[in-house]
């Protein structure tokens, strides 16, 4: 197992060391009471964050590299590395204003982020089914604790402890399905599993073997809220600190669906129909259930938790078909990742924007925000138009090429659902825009509001412009996406 | 369904009898006699002195916690310290002794972050 | 100091800083207008107006028209350097817009020997304006605002000019409209105003339609063709190789896209939103419905010239609807009072001229009477901008004369430009027109030579008719406001005298052989267009010559008879009017065009949208059934849906479990 030069794995691990030093750092700062209350842990927090997304954009433009023991350091690897070092830090950028407008500057926060952040990489880069899992249970321990990390406040403990107990019970599941698949195999190598997979699949080690892979599929249906694992998210989002809400519903998603995507292809699809019509049902029942529970919705943080679990049924509409082009639909579901993360985001930036100093998300409390702060109204709008998937947004071509190779795949019925479902989701993303835009404001509320922190302000316009530029042109990214992905499936 | 299928379903059967079985077993054929004497929790046959439901200071949760962090390591230091003769006669001792020692940084960099939080100090 | 440019900046980035150079300017004010929005211009204390920023945006706001005008220069210096004769870059594809399996769209630019000679008209008479608008604009609140949109006008059209496809032309294309359709409702406090915006942007969209239905068509041309959509079906080199292909759909195509050319050019019978567009600021009239974007048609068939040379059929209409419109819009302007208005159909009748040379297959001949014309017209427009500015927003010519005392500088250039629309020699316009005018009667198309001919005789009648009444003879002004009458400020002078040098000497482009010139812009333009046949030995020099004497005194006699009668004979005309009152009322009103189009088109619509679509179709069938209908059943399901969640985590492991458990039997058993 020891790998022949130390100076490769300490080059291809550097990003997330300088992640670990900073998430360190930030730890140790807080344990001193000077520095607790300094702004520049968060600093020193994004100056990690931003130097280990340097690191691995070089490492992703210098190609793919090799597996070395349980990790894999391809391109795509790089690339999911990169979306979550960049989620991180706009999150990093949204929770610092919205620690200082409620008086709650504590640098564990920070550490959390980072860490957590570290067991994302993990997940991603993870090309054994244990290291997978302890990247798995790293990222889930740490957003456990910040979901509930104002401690005063009981929706937010409410939202920790239910996601730590179905958290805890899904982990369960996962852990019995790598046992499984350590039992029919004798191994926990997803390369190697996949090797002996035709093999097992006619043996009488058959139903185990399924069984095992069946768990996997529950465990990580559960991390990225797939029906029915699902019931835990809208409370979680609802309860939890809004930019952590947004980190969840980004980076979490993005870690698993990445891991997932890696799995799938490298096992799942060779069980051929058995997965197709597994993926199918659950891509159809993770679409129907989160729209239309999202149209009940009168909390926009409750509505974008339903929105996200109907965005993870977009996405496992792709990953039904994966088996028919690799290639096309991978591609298709990093581009929709990228989509989703970069419209999620915003979208969570602006509600957090109009919080304010409360966490009210009612979102009768939007009315008149096209008067009190016309661009963070703007700026909603477009993200919801891009959630919605209207041309010429980012959503839209996510949408666009999701969508086209699942129906080149043949599932054409599946697409029409998924259509339909996108048809759906029209009625309640427009439904903020109608009462930003037409609803009178209450009289109580003041007509001018302050002007927003600057960290926030540039986590809104990055996402808003990234959204609407990669709408225009989307052939750059899609370029990019495509490089990420042609490594990993050689 | 294959042979193997009903294997599977064979052990989550057992496994469901078993549990469900002892408890059903057990409200079958104990005899019930309920009453003052039989609800009252049981200590040594003496009758207990105060309410069970007793509200502890948080910090032996604190102190159970962090000792439970230095239990595992002692546990994971056991086996590592039992096959690590083997690795330095195979030439990587350097290689499996800085793995450790990473691992035992991690932990005292907890500790260190304890320490400086005030979880060790007994008195505020 | 070229080799200093050129060692750090390569021609390919020359190209691109054309079009980027506005594009900074109009992002640059942009931003600035969006900022000073929120604090308001509005009037301090002395009531004076008040606006931050003014002199900021108004120098980035021309500085930067002027550098691309030179990067224009310099590309042009550098490419006619390499290579003699033929001068033809193409940046390639600079940036790939979309890539679908069958259609890829590149963004890139093209510069030959057309789109170089338009992007100099552009830069250079657009950077002119302006420096022209400094001075109109002095005393507006909106200033930055409206260099803001000026740039960004001048960004989309050279994107226009210069794209090296037909869908990024369109975006050029749509982009101009959107800046025309801003700045005519420049002031949209006034509901007017606001509405000629509107009307023009309407009236374009259905020249749009048929834009977009030739593209379809192309593309489907094309993918019949088999070419390689990696190429890009829309680019230009790409399309010209295939042209064979087009032939069987060349009428179809050729005359969609002119649908287009007729809403963006004005020509009949999309025309009527042009002289309504007067109402934005005259710089604008001038630099977008004079100079350059209603030439956009002109240039869009000059580029497609491998497609319409396929089709006689189609040149044949762009050429009869060309000359009709020629002669339609001259009539008007003969009866117009409102300065401007007589322009722009003046303008309307000389777009007509080019279709009509490029009708004839005589591109270069429109393409140098585009280029002659924005020269003249801009002048025109500035000049009477200038009049208008002196007399503090006065439009009516019958409320002026005698200015030429007054405003002696905008009086001569302006009178230069009027030479020149008037086509008396050796002004710019003399050449160009009888360029057209020669290939319509050499080319056996003695019908359109002689509505051409006509037409050239009442344009000298109605600009010297203007020229008289406005600066020559008594006034009409109180005496006291025409001794107040002063010249415009230098910087909206010195446009005016560089035009008017243009105007009359611009002709030397192409001085016909006989004349012992040569026709360089023909030759220049030979790369692109092709050299037009002429249909044998039917015309001679001596008729040329003839022909040119002819035209030339035709003009002068209707030029000195429009002044005489508007300088010293001002009853005569309401004599003549009031003898041939029909005639003049059908004219005044302009033939009732806007009122047929309202009767005939936009009522009926109106109707039927009323009654079917609105009552009918949307109000019940969408609305009540379809909307609410599927609204209201979604709603139960969502509600439905929404109970489950219950708040219980309980009952979400039990959710989880079941889930769990269909799973496993779906896949394990």
């Amino acid at each position: 197992m020891m790998p022949t030069d130390w100076s490769i794995v300490l080059n291809l691990s550097l990003p997330w060391i300088v992640v670990f030093a900073a998430a360190t750092v930030t730890l140790l700062a807080s344990a001193s009471a000077r520095l607790r209350t300094s702004p520049l842990v968060a600093l020193t927090a994004l100056a990690g964050i931003i130097t280990a997304f340097v690191l691995s954009w070089q490492q992703w433009i210098s190609g793919s590299g090799p597996i070395i023991a349980t990790l894999a350091f391809d391109r795509l690897s790089s690339f999911g590395w990169l979306l979550i070092l960049g989620i991180a830090a706009l999150t990093i950028l949204m929770s610092f204003s919205y620690l200082q407008d409620r008086h709650a500057g504590h640098p564990e926060y920070y550490a959390l982020l980072l860490f957590s952040a570290i067991g994302m990489g993990v997940l991603i880069s993870g090309y054994d089914l244990i290291t997978i899992f302890i990247g798995l249970e790293t990222m889930s321990v740490a957003i456990y604790a910040l979901a509930g990390f104002f401690r005063e406040r009981p929706q937010g403990n409410e939202a920790a402890l239910k996601y730590f107990l179905t958290g805890a019970f899904a982990s369960a599941f996962l852990l019995f399905g790598i046992a499984f698949l350590f039992g029919t195999t004798g191994t926990t190598d997803v390369g190697m599993i996949a090797a002996q997979q035709n093999q097992v699949l006619s043996s009488d080690l058959r139903s185990s073997f399924l069984f095992g892979l069946a768990m996997l599929v529950i465990g990580f249906g559960f991390k990225v809220a797939a029906v029915p694992f699902h019931a835990w998210a809208p409370d979680v989002y609802d309860g939890a600190p809004t930019p952590i809400t947004a980190f969840m519903a980004t980076a979490v998603k993005v870690a698993a669906f990445i891991a997932f995507l890696r799995i799938a292809s490298a096992v799942l699809v060779l069980t051929g129909v058995l997965w197709e019509h597994l993926a199918w049902g659950l891509a159809v029942a993770t679409m129907l259930v989160g729209n239309l529970a999202a149209i009940a919705q009168d909390n926009i943080k409750r509505m974008l938790a339903y929105s996200s679990i109907a965005h993870a049924g977009y996405l496992l509409v792709a990953f039904t078909a994966l088996a028919q082009d690799p290639t096309g639909l991978s591609r298709g579901i990093l581009f929709y990742l990228v989509a989703y993360l970069l419209m999620t985001l915003g979208a969570f930036a602006v509600v957090t924007a109009t919080q304010e100093t409360g966490e009210a998300a009612d979102i009768n409390l939007l009315a008149g925000l096209s008067k009190r702060r016309p661009w963070a109204a703007a700026m909603l709008a477009l993200f919801l138009f891009s959630l919605t998937g209207f041309p010429p947004t980012i959503g839209f071509f996510g949408k666009y090429y999701l969508f086209l190779g699942t129906v080149k795949a043949g599932f054409i019925w599946l697409v029409v659902i998924a259509l339909l479902n996108s048809a759906i989701s029209a009625y309640y993303y427009l439904r903020p825009i109608v009462v930003m835009y037409f609803h009178e404001p209450r009289e109580t509320e003041e007509k001018h509001a302050l002007p927003l922190a600057s960290p926030l302000v540039a986590v809104i316009a990055i996402t808003a412009i990234s959204v609407f530029l990669f709408g225009l042109l989307p052939t750059n990214l899609l370029a990019i996406v495509e490089h990420s992905v042609m490594a990993f499936l050689q | 369904m294959t042979l193997n299928g009903l294997g599977l379903f064979i052990l989550f059967a057992f496994a469901l009898l078993l549990a469900g079985g002892m408890i059903a077993l057990s409200s079958v054929l104990g005899r019930q006699k309920p009453s003052a004497g039989h609800l009252i929790p049981y200590e040594c046959g003496i009758d207990p002195v105060a309410k069970p439901r007793h509200r502890l200071h948080v910090k032996f949760f604190l102190i159970a916690v962090i000792f439970i962090i230095f239990d595992v390591e002692v546990v994971f230091l056991y086996p590592w310290a039992v096959v690590f003769r083997d690795f330095v006669a195979r030439g990587e001792g350097l290689f499996v002794f800085l793995e450790m020692m990473i691992f035992l940084g991690v932990l005292v960099i907890g500790l260190l972050y304890l320490w400086g939080r005030g979880a060790l100090e007994w008195e505020e | 100091m070229l080799e200093f440019v050129y060692h750090y900046i390569s021609v390919q980035t020359l190209v691109w800083l054309i079009v980027a150079l506005p594009l900074a300017g109009a992002v640059f004010n942009g931003s600035l207008a969006l900022i000073t929005a929120h604090h308001g211009g509005g009037k301090d204390h002395h009531g004076h107006h008040h606006t931050p920023f003014r002199t900021l945006a108004s120098t980035v706001g021309v500085l930067l028209p002027f550098a691309a005008f030179a990067a224009a220069l310099l590309c042009f210096v550098t490419l006619t350097g390499f290579e003699e004769g033929a001068p033809s870059l193409i940046t390639g594809p600079l940036s790939q817009w979309t890539a679908f399996p069958g259609l890829t769209i590149d963004i890139g630019l093209k510069v030959d020997q057309l789109s170089l000679v338009m992007a100099l008209v552009v830069t250079g008479v657009g950077s002119l304006i302006h420096l022209y608008s400094i001075g109109y604009m002095s005393h507006d609140d909106g200033v930055v605002r409206y260099f803001a949109e000026l740039n960004l006008f001048l960004f989309f059209m050279l994107i226009l000019v210069l794209a090296d496809n037909l869908v990024l032309m369109f975006v050029g294309w749509e982009g101009v409209g959107l800046c025309s359709y801003l700045l005519i409702g420049f002031w949209f406090e006034d509901p007017a105003k606001a509405k000629a915006g509107t009307k023009a942007f309407v009236v374009n969209r259905i020249g749009d339609a048929g834009f977009l239905l030739g593209l379809f068509l192309i593309y489907g041309v094309m993918a019949a063709a088999g070419a390689d959509p990696a190429t890009g079906y829309f680019n230009f080199e790409t399309m010209s190789r295939y042209a064979p292909f087009f032939q069987p759909l060349a009428t179809v195509i050729g005359l969609l896209l002119f649908v287009g050319a007729c809403g963006k050019s004005a020509q009949i019978p999309l025309y009527v939103w042009l002289p309504d567009a007067m109402a934005g600021p005259t710089p604008v009239s001038a630099l977008i419905h004079a100079a350059t974007m209603v030439t956009a048609g002109v240039y869009m068939v000059v580029r497609l010239n491998f497609i319409y040379v396929l089709s006689p059929t189609a040149l044949e209409v762009i050429a009869y609807v060309g000359a009709a419109t020629a002669l339609f819009a001259a009539t008007m302007g003969l009866a117009a009072t409102d300065i401007k208005k007589i322009l722009a159909y003046s303008t309307v009748s000389q777009l007509g001229y080019m279709f009509l040379a490029c009708g004839l297959g005589a591109f270069s001949a429109a393409i140098f009477h585009l280029v002659t014309h924005a020269f003249f017209k801009a002048l025109l427009f500035m000049g009477a901008g200038s009049v208008i500015h002196a007399l503090h927003g006065e439009q009516d010519i019958f409320k002026m004369g005698g200015l030429k005392p007054r405003l002696p500088v905008t009086c001569w250039t302006f009178l230069i430009a009027s030479l020149a629309l008037a086509g008396i020699v050796p002004t710019a316009g003399f050449f160009s027109k009888d360029a057209i005018l020669w290939h319509a009667y050499s080319s056996g198309h003695v019908g359109l030579w002689l509505v051409g001919f006509v037409s050239a005789g009442l344009t000298a009648f109605y600009i010297f008719r203007l020229v008289g009444a406005v600066f020559f003879g008594s006034t009409n002004l109180p005496v006291d406001q025409w001794k107040r009458v002063v010249e415009s400020p230098v910087s909206m002078l010195i446009p005016l005298i560089l035009l008017g040098f243009l105007s009359a000497f611009g002709g030397l482009l192409g001085v016909p052989e006989i004349l012992g010139g040569s026709d360089r812009l023909g030759e220049w333009l030979s790369g692109v267009v092709p050299l037009v046949g002429h249909a044998g030995g039917g015309a001679s020099h001596a008729a040329e010559i003839i022909l040119m004497v002819v035209a030339t005194i035709w003009a002068a006699n209707w030029s000195i008879l429009g002044w005489v009668i508007y300088t010293q004979r001002r009853d005569w005309p309401e004599r003549m009017a009031a003898r041939f009152r029909w005639v003049y009322r059908l004219i005044v009103n302009r033939y009732f065009v806007d009122e047929i189009y309202d009767r005939l088109i936009v009522r009926p619509l109106i109707g039927v949208s009323r009654v079917f679509f609105w009552k009918t179709i949307d109000a019940t069938a969408i609305d009540a059934i379809m909307v609410h209908g599927t609204a209201n059943t979604v709603g139960v399901w969502a509600r439905a849906v929404s109970l489950a969640q219950t708040g219980v985590v309980q009952q979400y492991l039990l959710y989880f479990l079941l889930g769990a458990v269909i799973v496993v039997v779906a896949v394990a058993l």
